[in-house]
C-alpha cells in the first residue's frame, strides 16, 4: 500500500516554483532517500507533504489525507512525523518535556513509559532529563529530536538534512537511531545533500535537480548516478 | 496593626484587578509573543459597557456576566482572527507596535460609540449593600466580592495550565507555532483560546475596577493597565504566580502608603502614582530574563525565516530622481502659497502644525531609522518646552538662547534614556521608556521648579533681531518654526539615505554580524539617542512657544503611543511620514470641529482624528513601510499599468 | 613567520559544564588553520571568544604581540573578521551594501556627523574596493541582486566578501561547506585560497568535512572537550589515535 503518493507536483514560493512536475510513490516500511544540490527541492518536498509549503497544482497524499485540504495538525495525527531541517526541539523546554509534548494525548503512566524509552534510544543522557533542550550540543538534540519522534509510534518519519553540521561520530549516533527507527517498521523519507551517506541506510534513493525528478532507483546505482552528473555538468554556485 | 490592615484592606480591590490583568499579558504574551498594551483600553471598554449595562437598569451581575463571558470571549477572539492570528509569525517589534495601536485606539473608539465621559456612579457587581466587621475592622461586602471572584477565577486557570496538555502545549506554542503544529496541535485554537481567556480577564478586572470612581475616563485604566505591567515584570512576563504576587503587592502599598501620608506633603501627590513605576524600572533593569525575552527565537525561522524583515522599507525608492525633484519643488510650493495666503486663523494651526511635525521627526529618527521604540518622546519635548518657557519667562534669557537651552536639556534626558538601551531592545524597552514617560509625568513636570504645579505658565514671544514674532497669529514665527522644520527634514533624510542608514539597517536584520563587521553600535545608538531627543525638544520648545502658555496635559505621558503609532502609521521609513502625520494630526481636529456635528463634528473631533491616525499600526505587520509609501507604491504601480495598456493600444 | 595571532590560556565555562579548557593557539601572519573536533568540543565557542562576541572566563589574547580590546565591534576594526555557521546577512540590503557596511564601519568613516557633514555618499575608492573583492570572490555580478534571492552557496559567498573587504588580517570562518554539497564545498574552498593567495589573509576554518580541510589548510587543530589534542598537518592529526576515537568515531586500538 502506498503511503506517500505525489503526482504531478507543482509547488513553490510566491513566485517562485520550488517543485516541478513531480512524481513519486513511496510504500508502507520503505526507506527512501531524497538527495540533491542546494535549491534542488528536497526541503520542499518534506514541507509540501507536512502541509507547510502549499501546492499550486497535482496532487500528494500522505497516509491516505490529501495535504491540499489537511491541515499539518490533522496529518500529524494521522502519524506523520516531520523533522525539520537543522533541529525540531523546543529549546526552552527540558528532554523529557520535549518528549512528553509528542505522546502528550496519552495517560500519565503509558507517557513516562514512553520517556523512559526514548532516553533508553538516546543511551548517554539518561541522568540530565531535566536539561533544557538549548544546553544540549547540536548532535545531542538531533538525538533527542528523533528518539522522541520514534516513541511517539509514527506511521512516516519524514527527516530534514538530520546529519547537518554534525562530526563523523555524530552523524554515525544519527543514523544508529534512524536504524531502529526502521527497526519499528516505519516509513522512512530522509532528506540528504549527499548521496554517499544514505547508503547504508536507505535501499532507495531519489535524485532532485532544479525540483525535477532526476533519479529514482537503488541507492548504490544513484551514488554513481550522481557523480556522473557532476563530472558531465557541474553545477555552479553563481 | 488594625490600621495597617484597614488600609491594606482598602487597597485590595485594586490589588485583584492588577493581578487579574497581569495574568492576562502573561497568559497572551506566553501564548502568543504579543505584549498586549491594549488590556487597559479592553478594561476600560468593558467598564464602560458594565456602568452603561446598570445605568440602563441591568441587574448588576447580569452586567458583569454579559461582559465577561459574552462580549469579551467574543471579542478576544475578534482580536485573535482579525489582528494578532495575521502577525503570528511577526517579529516582537511589529507585535508590539500592533498592541500599542489597539492601546491608542480603543479608548478613543469607546468614546466615539458611548460618549465622551460617562458619568454615572455603579455599584459593585456582587454585594453592593453588605457590610461585616471581621477582627473590628470593617470590610465591605464590594470587597469581599472582588476578592473571592478573584481568588476563584485565578485558581481554575492555575488548574488549567498545570496539566501537562495545557501548560506544555503553550509554553511550545510560544516558541514556535509552526513546530508545534509539527507536534500535531492546532495552533491556530491554542492562539484562540488564550485571547478569549486574557480578553475575559482584562474585562473582568474592568468591571471590578470601574465601580472604584464616579466618572470613566481612559486615564484611570492607564493607570490599570502601568499597575499589571509592573506586577507581570515581577516575574520578567512570563511567572503567572508572581505576577499575582505583584498585583497583591502593588495594591496594598498604594493602599497602605497614604494612609501614613499627610494628603498636603509633596510625597502624596507624586509618590503614591509613581509606586508601579519605580517597580517596573528595578525589574527591568535587574532581571536577567528581559534580556533574553527577544532572543527566545523560532528554531524554524532559522529553516524557514520571516518574510524579511520589517526594517526599513527605504532602500527601495519608488520615486525616479525626476518624480523625486517635481516633489520636493510641490512641497516647497505650498508652503510658500500657505505662509503668504493662508488667512489669519489658520496661522497658529500651522505653526502648531509644523512644530508638531519636527516633534513627529523624531519619531522617524529613532523608531524608523534606528529601530528602537520610545514611548518617551513626548517627555523629551515636554523638556524641551518647559526648558524655553522656564528660561525666557523666569531668567529673562533671550528667546533664542533659551531655546537652544531647552534642546540641549532634551538631548540630555536623550542620553539617559539611552543608557538602558544600551542593553534592552524591542519590547523591554518599549516598558522603559514607557515607565520614564510615567514618572516624569508624576514627578517632573509637575515638580515646582520645572513647571508651576498645576497651572499653567507663560511663555514669552520676544523679538529676534529686530523681528516681532509676537502675537498668536504671526506669520514671521510661521515661517521662523517652517525654516526649523526644513532643516531637521534636511538632516534626518542625509542620515536615512547616507552611512547611518545602511549601517542601522544591517544592525537591525543582523546585530551579532554588525558588530562582527565593525559596525559601533553602542556609540551610534547613543548619537541617535541623542540626536533624536534633542529634535523632540526643538519642536517642543517651538510648539510651547507657538501656544503662548504651558500646562502640564499639553505633554501628557499618554501622547508618547500616540506619537509613536501615528508616526508608524504614515511610515516611519521616510520623511513624508511625519511631516503628514504633524499636519494631519493637527488640521484634522480643526477640520472635523468645523464639519456638522452628525460627520463627527464638535466634542468627538479629536478621538476620531486618533481613530483614523492610529488604524495604520494594525496593518504595520504586513506594511512596515506605512500608508503613504504604500498608496505611493499603489499609484506608481497603476501608471505603470496604464502606460504599458497605453503602449498596448498602440 | 611572525606571530599574527596569540590565544593563551583561554577557559570558559557555561554552567558546570567547561566548554573550553585552557586552550593555547598561535596562528602566523597568512597562515591557514584548520580547527577541528566533535560537536560540543568547544570549536565555535573559542571562535566567538577570539571574534569578542564570548566573554572569556580566563586568558587572554593577542593580535600582533597587543593585547585585543573586549568589544567585538573593536576587534573588528583591529583586523578580525568572521563568518557564521547560520549565515547571517543583512536583510534589505543589497549585497554591495553589504560590503560597504563592513568596509566603512572599519575604516570608521560611517555615521552620523559624515551624513549631516553632507559626505553620505559612497565615494570612488570605497566603490572600488567593494568592486575588488566582489571580483575576487567571483560574485561581481550579485553586486546589486537583493540577498534573499541568494542561494545558500551564494550567501556564504556574499558573507565571505563581506568579511574580506576591509582587507583583515585575520578571517576566522566557521562551517563554510555545512549544507552545501560537495562541488559547492570545493568552490568555496577554491575561493577561500585564491582569497588567501592575493590578500595574504591568515584563516582559522572550523569546519567537519574532511576535504574541505584538506582543501584550505596547512595545519590542523584537533580539539576534544575543550582542550587540543592534536596539532601538525592534515596527515599527522588524521592518523593521530586520540582524533580518531573522538572525531571519527573508531574504536581506540
Amino acid at each position: 500500500m502506498n503511503v506517500v503518493s505525489v503526482v504531478n507536483l507543482f509547488a513553490g514560493y510566491g513566485p517562485y516554483q520550488a517543485l516541478m512536475d513531480l512524481s513519486f510513490s513511496i510504500e508502507e516500511g520503505e526507506s527512501v532517500a531524497i538527495v540533491g544540490s542546494n535549491g534542488a527541492g528536497k526541503s520542499t518536498v518534506a514541507r509540501v507533504l507536512s502541509g507547510l509549503v502549499p501546492i499550486s497544482s497535482g496532487m500528494a497524499t500522505v497516509l491516505g489525507c490529501d495535504v491540499r485540504v489537511t491541515p499539518t495538525h490533522e496529518l500529524v495525527r494521522k502519524g506523520l512525523i516531520h523533522l525539520p531541517e537543522g533541529v525540531g526541539l523546543f529549546t526552552n523546554l527540558s528532554i523529557s518535556e520535549n518528549i512528553e509534548l509528542r505522546c502528550r494525548n496519552l495517560p500519565r503512566i503509558e507517557r513516562r513509559q514512553r520517556v523512559e524509552e526514548a532516553m533508553e534510544i538516546i543511551g548517554s543522557l539518561s541522568h540530565r532529563r531535566t536539561t533544557l533542550a538549548r544546553d544540549l550540543s547540536g548532535g545531542q538534540q538531533r538525538l533527542v529530536a528523533i528518539s522522541s519522534a520514534i516513541v511517539a509510534r509514527p506511521a512516516v518519519l519524514l527527516c530534514d538534512e538530520p546529519v547537518i553540521g554534525l562530526s563523523p561520530v555524530a552523524i554515525e549516533g544519527v543514523y544508529e537511531v534512524l536504524r531502529q527507527a526502521q527497526s519499528h517498521g516505519v516509513t522512512l523519507l530522509l532528506v540528504e545533500s549527499r548521496a554517499d551517506r544514505v547508503q547504508g541506510l536507505c535501499s532507495r534513493t531519489i535524485v532532485l535537480e532544479r525540483g525535477q525528478l532526476a533519479f529514482d532507483g537503488p541507492s548504490n546505482t544513484a551514488q554513481g548516478f550522481v557523480a556522473n552528473r557532476w563530472l558531465k555538468d557541474p553545477p555552479r554556485s553563481n | 496593626m488594625n490600621e495597617f490592615l484597614s488600609f491594606a484592606i482598602g487597597g485590595l480591590p485594586f490589588a485583584c484587578s492588577y493581578a487579574l490583568v497581569a495574568v492576562g499579558i502573561v497568559l497572551t504574551f506566553r501564548a502568543t509573543g504579543v505584549f498586549n498594551f491594549g488590556f487597559g483600553a479592553m478594561a476600560y471598554g468593558a467598564g464602560v459597557t458594565y456602568v452603561e449595562l446598570c445605568s440602563h437598569g441591568v441587574p448588576s451581575w447580569l452586567s458583569l456576566l454579559i461582559v465577561t463571558v459574552v462580549l469579551a470571549p467574543v471579542f478576544g477572539a475578534l482580536l485573535d482572527w482579525g489582528l494578532f492570528r495575521r502577525i503570528r509569525t511577526a517579529d516582537l517589534t511589529s507585535k508590539v507596535v500592533t498592541s500599542l495601536g489597539l492601546m491608542v485606539f480603543l479608548p478613543s473608539m469607546v468614546q466615539i460609540v458611548i460618549g465622551s465621559t460617562t458619568v454615572y456612579s455603579a455599584p459593585a457587581p456582587f454585594l453592593s449593600t453588605y457590610f461585616t466587621t471581621l477582627f473590628g475592622i470593617s470590610i465591605s461586602g464590594p470587597v469581599i466580592a472582588t476578592l473571592v471572584t478573584t481568588i476563584v477565577v485565578l485558581m481554575v486557570m492555575t488548574l488549567g495550565l498545570r496539566s501537562r496538555r495545557v501548560g506544555l502545549t503553550l509554553r511550545a506554542s510560544v516558541q514556535s507555532p509552526r513546530l508545534v503544529e509539527l507536534h500535531g496541535v492546532d495552533s491556530g485554537k491554542v492562539l484562540r483560546n488564550a485571547w478569549m481567556v486574557s480578553s475575559s480577564l482584562a474585562a473582568l478586572a474592568g468591571c471590578l475596577y470601574a465601580p472604584q470612581f464616579a466618572t470613566q475616563n481612559p486615564s484611570a485604566y492607564n493607570v490599570l493597565l502601568t499597575g499589571a505591567v509592573a506586577a507581570a515584570a515581577l516575574g520578567a512576563i512570563s511567572s503567572f504566580t508572581l505576577a499575582v504576587a505583584g498585583g497583591v503587592l502593588l495594591g496594598v502599598l498604594q493602599g497602605v502608603i497614604p494612609g501614613y501620608l499627610s494628603p498636603n506633603s509633596v510625597w502624596y501627590g507624586a509618590l503614591v502614582p509613581s509606586i508601579p513605576f519605580f517597580m517596573l524600572l528595578i525589574m527591568l533593569l535587574t532581571h536577567r530574563g528581559f534580556r533574553s525575552l527577544d532572543r527566545s527565537k523560532d528554531p524554524m525561522s532559522v529553516v524557514e525565516p520571516p518574510t524579511a524583515p520589517p526594517g526599513l522599507a527605504r532602500r527601495s525608492e519608488i520615486l525616479g530622481f525626476s518624480g523625486r525633484i517635481v516633489n520636493w519643488l510641490a512641497v516647497v510650493g505650498l508652503v510658500i502659497v500657505a505662509i503668504i495666503f493662508v488667512p489669519e486663523v489658520w496661522v497658529g494651526t500651522l505653526t502648531i502644525a509644523a512644530s508638531m511635525a519636527i516633534i513627529f521627526l523624531s519619531v522617524t529618527l529613532l523608531t524608523g531609522l534606528a529601530g528602537q521604540l520610545s514611548l518617551a518622546q513626548m517627555v523629551f519635548a515636554g523638556m524641551g518646552a518647559y526648558g524655553t518657557a522656564r528660561l525666557s519667562t523666569h531668567h529673562h534669557w533671550s528667546l533664542g538662547m533659551s531655546l537652544i537651552a531647552g534642546t540641549m536639556i532634551a538631548s540630555l534626558g536623550g542620553l539617559v534614556a539611552s543608557l538602558p538601551a544600551l542593553r534592552l531592545r524591542g519590547l523591554p524597552l518599549a516598558l522603559l521608556t514607557l515607565c520614564f514617560a510615567l514618572l516624569a509625568d508624576n514627578l517632573i513636570f509637575p515638580a515646582t521648579f520645572v513647571g508651576s504645579g498645576s497651572s499653567s505658565i507663560g511663555v514669552r514671544r520676544p523679538d529676534i533681531f529686530g523681528v516681532d514674532f509676537s502675537g498668536p497669529f504671526s506669520r514671521n514665527y510661521l515661517v521662523m518654526v517652517v525654516a526649523f522644520l526644513a532643516m531637521t527634514t534636511f538632516g534626518v533624510r542625509l542620515l536615512i539615505h547616507g552611512t547611518t542608514g545602511r549601517m542601522l539597517t544591517a544592525a537591525h536584520s543582523s546585530e551579532i554580524a554588525a558588530a562582527s563587521s565593525g559596525v559601533p553600535m553602542r556609540r551610534t545608538i547613543t548619537i541617535i539617542f541623542m540626536l533624536s531627543a534633542a529634535v523632540a525638544g526643538l519642536g517642543g520648545g517651538l510648539y510651547a512657544i507657538a501656544l503662548g502658555s504651558l500646562s502640564t496635559p499639553d505633554f501628557n505621558s499618554a501622547l508618547g503611543p500616540v506619537l509613536l503609532v501615528v508616526v508608524i502609521t504614515m511610515g516611519a521609513a521616510s520623511v513624508r511620514g511625519a511631516l503628514i502625520a504633524g499636519v494631519a494630526f493637527v488640521a484634522l481636529p480643526q477640520a472635523l470641529a468645523l464639519a456638522p456635528s452628525r460627520f463627527g463634528g464638535g466634542g468627538q473631533s479629536s478621538a476620531i482624528t486618533i481613530v483614523v491616525l492610529s488604524v495604520g499600526a494594525f496593518t504595520y505587520a504586513q506594511h512596515p513601510e506605512g500608508i503613504v509609501t504604500f498608496i505611493q507604491g499603489r499609484l506608481k504601480v497603476a501608471g505603470l499599468r496604464v502606460r504599458n495598456l497605453r503602449g498596448d493600444s498602440r | 613567520m611572525t606571530v599574527l595571532l596569540e590565544v593563551r590560556g583561554v577557559r570558559k565555562r557555561f554552567g558546570s559544564q567547561v566548554v573550553v579548557d585552557s586552550v593555547d593557539l598561535e596562528v602566523s601572519a597568512g597562515e591557514a588553520v584548520g580547527l577541528i573536533g566533535s560537536n560540543g568540543a568547544g570549536k565555535s565557542t573559542l571562535f566567538s571568544i577570539i571574534a569578542g562576541t564570548i566573554s572569556a572566563d580566563d586568558g587572554s589574547i593577542f593580535l600582533e604581540g597587543r593585547k585585543l580590546p573586549n568589544r567585538a565591534d573593536e576587534r573588528a576594526r583591529r583586523g578580525i573578521a568572521r563568518t557564521f555557521q547560520i549565515v547571517q546577512l543583512f536583510g534589505g540590503l543589497s549585497v554591495l551594501d553589504h560590503l560597504l557596511v563592513a568596509l566603512q564601519a572599519h575604516n570608521g568613516e560611517a555615521g552620523v556627523f559624515r551624513d549631516l557633514r553632507g559626505n553620505g555618499a559612497t565615494t570612488v575608492p570605497e566603490m572600488t574596493l567593494c568592486m575588488e573583492t566582489l571580483e575576487l570572490c567571483g560574485i561581481a555580478k550579485l553586486a546589486h541582486a537583493q540577498t534573499t534571492m541568494l542561494s545558500l552557496g551564494q550567501r556564504r559567498t556574499v558573507e565571505l566578501a563581506r568579511a574580506l573587504v576591509a582587507r583583515p588580517k585575520l578571517l576566522l570562518t566557521d562551517e563554510p561547506s555545512s549544507g552545501l554539497d560537495e562541488s559547492e564545498s570545493l568552490r568555496l574552498a577554491h575561493i577561500l585560497n585564491s582569497v588567501r593567495r592575493s590578500t595574504g589573509v591568515a584563516v582559522v576554518i572550523v569546519e567537519h568535512d574532511l576535504a574541505t580541510v584538506a582543501a584550505v589548510a596547512e595545519r590542523v587543530v584537533a580539539l576534544d572537550a575543550g582542550r587540543v589534542i592534536a596539532n601538525g598537518t592534515f596527515d599527522e592529526v588524521i592518523a593521530n589515535v586520540d582524533v580518531r576515537r573522538s572525531w571519527l568515531g573508531e574504536a581506540s586500538a
